[in-house]
């Protein structure tokens, strides 16, 4: 008993000192980045520990929140009734919060500002066909539509945008958010989806369509939170509280253009913020420099590719070797591994995140990405294995055997051993498409060179994209030389020899 | 002695071997001769239990050979093929210890075992750590013939061993061969499409045509009572060549 009761003390002292931080999600574009960062400044301000898990994938951050891999995140009405909610038929902002505590979820009121979809058009084409409502699209077929890719998809989207109006066009074309605004300057399209927040618009000088139908729902913009962080960082929701209202449509709008247009970051547009608007000196973290900055995505990156190769090699050779001994079993292995690997990788990790989500493993961050490598290593790697050992010659398979030597010490001295460059020539192969192929987890917060692409992407920065690409790409040609110097060194001397190379006694 | 009783091996369509019986016997050594295809090699297959009689069965010194003792009776089997067969990621003297040290022999019998078989080879034991790609054709059938020798085997399968030798070298080794098997008295199956090597290497022949033995005998019995044509077809490919060539030169 008195065990027992220590111990629990020791729960207890080890949760107050080390107190779990907040865990801060935010969207994969601009605004929600600014909002999350809001968020921990204020968090900070009270004393609390925070993490900011910034440009998460759209549909997987509430997943995340409902799984406690974050708290907190910024999200909109509209998004929650529409997307959410969709099959429920929410009216309104409280049937949505009697929603989310089901779900164990508090919603704020509202921030203040409405950053609602709305369609707009070239300047020029505006001039010439005098538009001032969706409705008048209807009369010309021959428009062409840009549209971002999450607006394709989403229920509240193009699908029912077209049919709500009864739109002709034909040409529809979707793209990433910010490729629309550079494809409408170039004039390959003409109409393109917005945000009402979106400081491209004025830059632009956009023409913004009267939504005549009420196709659109109001998006405003609420902070979403577990109930937990109400026992766990009391001082930081009773905060929250000040944010509500107090962001008006033209302030999100000033926000947003600061870094977008203006390129200050996040965080410093953050906490001009909060000393303005609640008068709080945030805690400035120190922006870290390009090399530190590089240093960290590198060592990040270099986690997901080393835990997620070690593991392939650990499973996926012993399969290969299952499967040059087995070949019934081999043609199974070969198949569901292939079968895998034509997974995209987006659709990889969200049908990892479906998974995950029920069984309390985490749906964003290094795992799920690691997990998601770890299945692209397995055919490569087995495929190799499987080839290498098919390859050894028959009469050195019988001299083994006639030696009378046991299957499991043929193998390991004389069938791995005369496979071995083949199978490390497929663990070098997949050692490089790993390096490119670890970017993606940018998209989930894994950390690594996709962070720094993802966010290059959202703000159309090249220089952010080539932070993240020319890493990846020396990278990629570092574990190239890597491997040819452990071919060297792991390739039995006499079997290198003998495939023609010379004796090189300088390594 | 070895026993072969009845034992037949077919490939799909193909009758490899018809139902034969042969014996081995003790201390001495049997040629297996024959073209390419006549059998010779799957004969020494079904010796060595890298495939399974279709039926019969084989006995080495009375016990018979199943899949299940397979693995203790090839400890006293030593085999050697064309080319040798060595593993060429290890060295000669890797590849000529290895089954010793998988049975935990202590390194001083090792030593000892490797110095008297390099005597009776003739392979100089500077070459010992060389790996087979960097020694002589010469130099690696003699290090195959170490490795098969090591557990001093009951019986010696040997298939085409000096096929892929220069003619010299492979006069040179059959010489060896006969001093080496006259020395051990072992009992040797040797596998060749050579008439002299065989003549001259083993105490009997046994001619081989389409997957049935045809004769067996000395050379000299094959020579001058030949069983069927196909004896004195044979015997002739070999000996006209040179003959012609003397003849023609006299000529």
């Amino acid at each position: 008993m008195r065990g027992i009761g220590l111990i629990a003390a020791l729960l207890l002292i080890a949760s107050t000192v080390f107190a779990a931080p907040i865990q801060v999600g935010s969207k994969d574009f601009t605004e929600s980045v600014i909002l999350g960062e809001i968020v921990s400044g204020l968090a900070r301000h009270q004393g609390y520990p925070v993490i900011h898990k910034k440009e998460l994938g759209g549909s997987m951050i509430w997943l995340a929140l409902l799984s406690g891999e974050i708290d907190i995140y910024p999200e909109y009405t509209g998004t929650l009734q529409r997307e959410i909610f969709a099959g429920k038929s929410l009216p309104d902002d409280d049937a949505i919060r009697q929603e989310l505590r089901l779900h164990g979820i508090m919603m704020t009121r509202p921030l203040g500002f409405n950053n609602s979809y709305a369609i707009a058009v070239r300047p020029d084409i505006d001039a010439r066909l005098a538009l001032t409502r969706i409705s008048d699209l209807q009369r010309h077929p021959a428009l062409r539509f840009g549209f971002s890719n999450a607006f394709m998809d989403r229920a509240d989207g193009w699908p029912s945008l077209r049919q709500r109006y009864q739109l002709p066009q034909k040409s529809v074309r979707g793209m990433e958010h910010v490729l629309t605004y550079q494809a409408l300057q170039q004039g390959n399209i003409d109409v393109v989806d917005a945000y009402t927040t979106d400081p491209h618009i004025a830059m632009y000088h956009l023409r913004i369509l009267e939504d005549d139908r009420k196709h659109f729902p109001r998006y405003d913009g609420v902070l979403l939170y577990r109930q937990s962080l109400i026992e766990q960082a009391p001082m930081l929701v009773e905060a929250l509280s000040q944010l509500e209202g107090r962001i008006n449509d033209q302030h999100m709008l000033a926000l947003n253009q600061q870094v977008e247009i203006e390129g200050y970051s996040e965080t410093d547009v953050a906490a001009r913020f909060l000393a303005e608007t609640l008068g709080i000196k945030s805690k400035t973290q120190t922006s870290l420099s390009l090399a530190e900055r590089v240093w960290q995505t590198t060592l990040e990156h270099l986690f997901l590719v080393i835990t997620s190769l070690s593991a392939a090699i650990i499973v996926a050779v012993p399969l290969g070797i299952i499967a040059a001994k087995r070949p019934w079993a081999g043609h199974l292995i070969v198949g569901v591994a292939e079968v895998v690997q034509t997974i995209p990788g987006l659709a990889l990790l969200v049908l990892l995140s479906v998974i995950f989500a029920p069984l309390n493993l985490p749906t964003i961050g290094p795992w799920p990405m690691i997990t998601a490598l770890f299945f692209y290593c397995l055919l490569p790697i087995i495929r190799n294995t499987l080839a290498g050992l098919n390859n050894v010659a028959d009469n050195l398979r019988e001299s083994a055997e006639v030696l009378g030597l046991p299957h499991l010490v043929r193998l390991r001295l004389i069938e791995l051993p005369l496979a071995s460059p083949l199978i490390l020539a497929g663990i070098k192969t997949t050692a490089v498409i790993n390096v490119g192929y670890a970017a993606l987890g940018g998209l989930i917060g894994a950390g690594g060179y996709g962070q720094p692409i993802m966010t290059g992407l959202r703000l159309n920065s090249s220089a952010l994209m080539l932070e993240g690409a020319i890493p990846a790409a020396l990278m990629a040609l570092a574990v190239k030389g890597l491997f040819a110097w452990l071919e060297r060194r792991l390739v039995p001397r006499g079997l290198y020899l003998s495939q023609g190379h010379r004796e090189d006694t300088g390594m | 002695m070895l026993e072969l009783c009845d034992i037949s091996k077919r490939y799909g369509d193909t009758q490899a071997l018809y139902p034969t019986s042969l014996i081995f016997p003790g201390e001495r050594t049997k040629a297996l001769l024959g073209t390419s295809g006549c059998g010779k090699s799957t004969l020494l297959r079904l010796i060595a239990g890298l495939i399974q009689p279709d039926s019969g069965s084989i006995r080495l010194n009375g016990e018979p050979l199943t899949t299940k003792n397979i693995q203790s009776i090839r400890q006293r089997m030593g085999y050697v093929i064309q080319e040798g067969g060595l593993f060429p990621h290890l060295s000669l003297s890797t590849n000529i210890t290895l089954m010793a040290r998988h049975l935990g022999w202590p390194s001083t019998k090792i030593e000892q075992r490797v110095a008297v078989l390099g005597k009776l080879t003739r392979l100089d034991l500077h070459f010992l750590e060389r790996f087979p790609c960097q020694v002589s054709g010469g130099q690696r059938q003699r290090a195959a013939l170490m490795r098969a020798l090591f557990l001093d085997p009951d019986i010696l399968l040997l298939d085409e061993p000096l096929g892929a030798l220069d003619p010299i070298i492979r006069a040179e080794l059959q010489a060896e061969l006969y001093e080496i098997f006259s020395t051990l008295r072992k009992t040797v199956v040797l596998v060749t499409h050579d008439l002299g090597e065989a003549a001259f290497l083993a105490d009997e022949i046994a001619l081989l045509d389409a997957g049935r033995i045809v004769q067996q005998g000395k050379l000299e019995e094959l020579v001058e009572f030949p069983a069927t044509p196909f004896v004195t077809r044979f015997i002739n490919s070999q000996r006209h060549p040179f003959e012609r060539g003397l003849r023609k030169c006299e000529g």
